[in-house]
């Protein structure tokens, strides 16, 4: 028998990561989700739909040869035709290039807002309900006196404090509190979770604490966050289209479909595709994000793995 | 338990103050003046006396401590734009009929919902549940402004079976109540729907199952009870949105709801009822977060265990 | 003399909407020959709940629509076949001394209030003084100042019975101005000069005209219920001295804020009058038979005004471009759908001099100057480089940093500033910012000199054009303008306290002059009040379906109803 030098050998140590690892490759996990939503053909069908939304949206101004914002007194009204293809506004402007410059600002607020709130109220919400007594207690308080603040008000005095009415400006001031509910959200799906056999053996495994939050709580929690951001996004785009309603929206030129909406509301009986255009518009990108979420929730729940 | 309620309560004051305070500075930072939505010039003097009738013309805190001292006695001040109406009176008359609207729209929605759900659910990828989630889409996507124009269109205008707006009978509530349900009935299948899978999925389901209890029993004993939770906190939020939230349905349906006054109020810097409502609406609020916690700790047995710990 | 604004409008699409509803004006044509109805009500709206009856709080024209139904003052302005005059009201007759100063009401004997008390000149003393007192903080103080001592009880010098007004006996009412004033009666109309019942005022205190009991009534109506914030119910006040000329029983009101909800409650028949926000609107209806369409002009206008201390502002070039880079037509159709009527001067068409029209006497100011513009071959793009170039701001107008600031946020105020931003890219080529806010916010940006260019909408409650004109004086500087000229200061007296009619029309022509060279405020239009009435709605004096003029909302008194 050959003697081995014990210069070969070598102390590894004590790998954290691979012995939580040792629940399940993360990486797989992905794929694997992603495997699952690939079959999932309405999923599919709406990511494609939002992936033709968000092109259009970048590159359909330029479609229609008028500037969204010119105006022409000669087309007021316009009914859609072969030169305007969503027809005019009363301004006489191409409702056509509106929609799709539109579509950028509701887009953005709408997905960047939904996913600030989610972010934040995540990690928010999971502090509070992983460790419980005091934290928990401090922690919620302070949600409560800032949710119980009036939205309006917060949003008011935000936009008049920034000076600005830029599209960060109204994510801000609408997410400053907006991430509130999401973190009571998360908070009571959690509290549910934490009693959960797989938590216990985690924290007996002596994993760190953020770990456990990130690693477990946090997917697990998630099919009922992806719904809610779905939800949220339409939320945020109307939360838009009411700010805008009343001055606190986002700048002109710019418009969004909110405004766009709310402003042929008021003619929607004598020219419907005013009203039609920016409501399919918004309609259409929920359903999207909807059916997307569904998608998502069933392809990331680990108990619907085969 | 009596003191866990006791302390839930002490918060319930701390945080109420809390939001008065806030508010209170909020209001003051905003620019712009109670007087000027009235005439802009206004004699000198006139303008001295008005402001002092409001405490107005005293040092910040003063006015703070003064307002403070009036929400210990429960009053909250009188309306700068409405004049002889004092802020507790109306948020006593109006908070009602936003309460009735929005109580009815909520609870018919929820139920409509929470059913609407359970099927989706229960049918998954069957044509009820695409029915279903087709409805919760239409409610979550169309604007309120538009669903209530179009409401009116069709039923008062062209159908002539209900009154268009206005407020006193029944018949009255018809179309806000469909209006404002609408969004709950959306806003709850979803949600059941989806904590309903969810539920389905876990093991004490199969449990069940295995032990040989009915589909039935199994649905409404485990299944159902426990995917209210989610919706239980919605539903705390849904409850002070009803007090609150509805200000585009008031407006349009000429109900004379607090939503409404609110938004008015804001508008024409009416500090004191602005300041009034807005803790009314914190109350409210905290006060459904008290409940909606007990309910959670009868609904799920697990957070029972680690309150008790 | 400080007689002050009258009403401030918020302009655009809302005070469309907003001035006065329902309708009732007067002149007896041949008031179809119909039979009355045996049931005579009528369903209208308003579009915000009234703050509150007491006239001398009041500020809002919700309550004014109100009041003017429920109350009676000296005088009822009314139109009567064409004409727009004064007609009796608690006052049977009145006189004035020879130097204008002194007027004498005679009140009628049978005037009761609705709980049966006489109606006398003590009233009318009380109402007053309680208005011009410091301490009731009376929003509506300026119709009063006429009067004399106006200015020192209202500062607190003199006590309010100091006030030029006196009981001479029960029925006999004597107020004293400062100054002669021919407009003086027409402007008696208003709400503050109604009488009001001292022992009422005090034994509701604060409460006061808050709810409909707490008040009591003089006038053709009363109001028999109040819900706040959704309807209130008018019923025939039958010890009214006048109350078998008054045929409706009831005058039903419910509060509407939405647009497309008033016309959803027109056309399902729920409100038997309406005024319309859209051209489109205007056309729909025009074309139905069942509807009367009534086209009334009143005093109010809408214009864009320059703040002269700013930096920019001061310059007169750059004013006079961005004034002259407007085409009125082209903004009335494009920013107000046609509904209001492109206006080229300071004063509406609705103003007269002794019957005589001021805009008639004055021509057109602002095309006389665009013509002449024109004719030096310049475009008002070259003016306003003058300007900058006189500022040293270089000569590219695209580098110029301007804000024109809106009150308003809704719908309206956006389209209306993307229109803006437009015609001073075109005209100009400068890139104009658009500042919305809330009327409150604006008003303090205006009282603080924060503003470059804002547009507004004002509006007076009698023919007198010094209601117009006053409000850019020096001492008055209603619209924050911060212009000072003292020869127009001059004039604007002058001709308010002239009693020779031509010479009158000659000083505000004049004056009207030098505000508009000036380059201080620019007119954009007349507002129009486009009213529509089902066809069984009559007016006993002016029948509904042909153009009118008022200042004030006529009321309920004199319509009736016919085959509803």
């Amino acid at each position: 028998m050959q003697n081995i030098p014990i210069e070969k050998f070598q102390i590894t140590g004590l790998n954290e990561n691979s012995m939580e690892a040792a629940s399940r490759p993360q990486v797989g996990y992905l794929r694997d989700a992603w495997m699952r939503l690939r079959k999932n053909k309405v999923a599919t069908a709406s990511l494609i739909l939002l992936f033709v939304i968000v092109l259009m949206v970048m590159i359909g101004p330029k479609l229609s040869g008028y500037a969204f914002e010119q105006i022409d007194k000669t087309a007021r009204n316009a009914a859609p035709c072969a030169k305007h293809w969503f027809g005019t506004d009363k301004l006489g402007r191409d409702i056509f290039a509106r929609v799709w410059i539109s579509g950028r600002v509701s887009l953005t607020i709408g997905v960047l807002g939904a996913l600030i709130c989610a972010v934040i109220g995540c990690i928010y919400g999971g502090i509070a309900a992983y460790f419980g007594g005091a934290v928990d207690t401090v922690m919620m308080r302070i949600v409560e006196i800032l949710i119980s603040v009036p939205y309006l008000i917060v949003v008011i005095v935000f936009s008049l404090v920034l000076q600005s009415k830029g599209i960060l400006t109204l994510i801000l001031a609408m997410t400053i509190t907006g991430w509130c509910t999401m973190a009571r959200f998360v908070r009571a799906q959690m509290l549910a979770i934490k009693n959960e056999e797989y938590i216990l053996a985690a924290q007996a495994l002596g994993v760190r604490p953020w770990k456990v939050i990130l690693r477990h709580m946090i997917p697990n929690t998630l099919s009922t966050v992806i719904v809610s951001i779905t939800f949220d996004i339409p939320g945020y785009i109307f939360s838009e289209a009411f700010l805008s309603y009343i001055g606190l929206g986002i700048q002109p030129p710019n418009t969004s479909w909110g405004v766009m909406a709310s402003s042929a509301q008021s003619v929607f009986t004598f020219y419907p595709y005013q009203l039609f255009f920016p409501a399919v518009m918004i309609a259409l990108t929920m359903l999207c994000f909807t059916l997307l979420g569904d998608g998502l929730r069933d392809a990331l729940d680990p108990k619907l793995r085969k | 338990m009596a003191k866990y309620v006791v302390k839930r309560i002490c918060y319930m004051l701390l945080t109420l103050f809390t939001v008065a305070s806030i508010t209170f500075f909020l209001m003051r930072s905003i620019p712009g003046d109670p007087l000027a939505s009235m005439a802009k010039t206004l004699p000198e003097q006139t303008k001295e006396n008005f402001y002092a009738k409001y405490g107005l013309d005293q040092p910040l805190y003063k006015q703070y401590f003064k307002y403070m001292e009036g929400l210990v006695h429960l009053d909250l001040g009188e309306s700068i734009l409405y004049a002889g109406r004092s802020v507790t009176s109306e948020i006593a008359r109006t908070s009602p009929v936003s309460g009735m609207v929005g109580g009815t729209a909520l609870i018919i929605g929820t139920f409509i919902g929470v059913c609407l759900g359970m099927v989706a659910a229960l049918k998954k990828n069957r044509w009820p549940d695409y029915v279903v989630m087709f409805i919760a889409i239409l409610g979550a996507t169309i604007p309120v402004f538009v669903l209530a124009s179009l409401m009116q269109y069709v039923f008062a205008v062209q159908l002539g079976w209900l009154p268009a707006s206005g407020w006193g009978k029944p018949v009255h509530m018809v179309l806000p109540v469909i209006v404002l349900g609408f969004g709950s009935v959306a806003t709850y299948a979803r949600y059941i729907k989806s904590s309903m899978l969810d539920t389905l999925g876990q093991d004490y389901v199969l449990t069940a199952r295995a032990k040989g209890l009915s589909e039935r029993a199994v649905i409404l004993k485990h299944v159902l009870r426990n995917s209210l939770l989610p919706a239980v906190t919605i539903f705390s939020s849904s409850i002070v949105g009803v007090f609150t939230g509805a200000f585009v349905t008031e407006k349009m349906f000429s109900i004379p709801g607090i939503g409404l006054y609110y938004v008015s109020s804001i508008n024409n810097n009416d500090y004191t009822m602005v300041m009034g409502t807005t803790v009314f609406y914190a109350a409210l609020f905290i006060i459904m977060q008290l409940v909606v916690d007990f309910v959670y700790m009868i609904l799920d047995p697990r957070i029972r265990i680690a309150s008790d710990r | 003399m400080k007689k002050r604004v009258l009403s401030i409008l918020m302009a655009g699409a809302l005070a469309l909407a907003l001035t006065a509803c329902g309708g009732g004006g007067s002149d007896s044509k041949n008031a179809e020959s119909g039979e009355k109805d045996s049931e005579q009500y009528i369903n209208t709206y308003l579009y915000a709940e009234p703050t509150t009856m007491d006239p001398s709080l009041r500020s809002d024209q919700y309550s004014s629509e109100i009041l003017i139904s429920t109350m009676e003052g000296l005088i009822r302005m009314e139109q009567r076949d064409g004409e727009y005059e004064a007609e009796p009201g608690d006052a049977e007759s009145w006189e004035t001394s020879e130097d204008g100063k002194v007027w004498t009401f005679h009140l009628g004997e049978d005037r009761k209030w609705s709980d049966g008390e006489p109606v006398t000149a003590d009233q009318y003393v009380y109402s007053l003084r309680r208005s011009a007192d410091p301490a009731t903080g009376c929003p509506n103080s300026y119709f009063v100042t006429p009067i004399l001592n106006y200015d020192a009880v209202s500062t607190g010098e003199m006590a309010p019975d100091q006030l030029g007004v006196k009981a001479v006996d029960e029925h006999t009412l004597e107020i004293t101005l400062t100054n002669p004033m021919p407009s003086f009666l027409e402007s008696t109309d208003a709400s503050v000069f109604y009488p009001q019942r001292e022992d009422i005022v005090k034994e509701y205190g604060d409460q006061y005209g808050a709810d409909a009991e707490k008040f009591v009534y003089n006038g053709p109506f009363t109001i028999s219920e109040w819900v706040h914030n959704s309807s209130m119910k008018l019923v025939k006040n039958e010890q009214y001295w006048d109350s078998d000329n008054v045929d409706l029983e009831t005058v039903n009101y419910q509060i509407m804020a939405d647009a497309s909800t008033i016309a959803n409650a027109y056309d399902s028949g729920q409100i038997d009058t309406i005024d319309i926000s859209s051209e489109e609107e205007l056309q729909k209806y025009e074309a139905d038979d069942s509807n009367k369409y009534t086209k009334i002009s009143g005093g109010s206008i809408v214009f864009q005004f320059y703040n002269t201390t700013d930096k920019t502002f001061s310059n007169q070039n750059i004013r006079k471009a961005f004034t002259l880079a407007i085409d009125q037509e082209d903004m009335n159709e494009m920013g107000f759908g046609n509904l209001r009527e492109p206006l080229y001067g300071w004063i509406a068409p609705a103003f007269s001099v002794d019957g005589k029209s001021m805009r008639d006497a004055a021509g057109d100011p602002l095309k006389d100057r665009k013509a002449e513009l024109e004719k030096e071959g310049k475009t008002p793009k070259d003016v306003l480089i003058e300007g900058m170039e006189e500022l040293g701001l270089g000569s590219d107008p695209s580098k110029l940093d301007v804000t024109y600031s809106l009150a308003g946020t809704d719908d309206w105020y956006r389209t209306f500033g993307e229109y803006l931003q437009q015609v001073y890219k075109d005209e100009l080529g400068v890139n104009l910012k658009i500042d919305f806010t809330e009327w409150g916010i604006f008003s303090d940006n205006l009282a603080n000199g924060n503003y470059q260019i804002g547009f507004m909408s004002w509006g007076a409650y009698f023919n007198d054009p010094y209601d117009m004109l006053s409000i850019n004086m020096t001492d008055f500087n209603q619209i924050s303008t911060n212009w000072s000229n003292p020869e127009y200061d001059r004039l604007c007296v002058a001709g308010a306290t002239e009693m020779d009619a031509d010479k009158r029309m000659d000083d505000y022509v004049q004056a009207e002059k030098i505000l508009m060279e000036n380059d201080v405020i620019c007119p954009l239009a007349t507002s129009v009040e486009h009213k529509f009435t089902k066809s069984y709605v009559h007016d006993k004096y002016e029948e509904y379906g042909e153009e009118r003029l008022y200042f004030i909302h006529p009321g309920w008194k004199n319509v009736y109803t016919s085959g509803r």
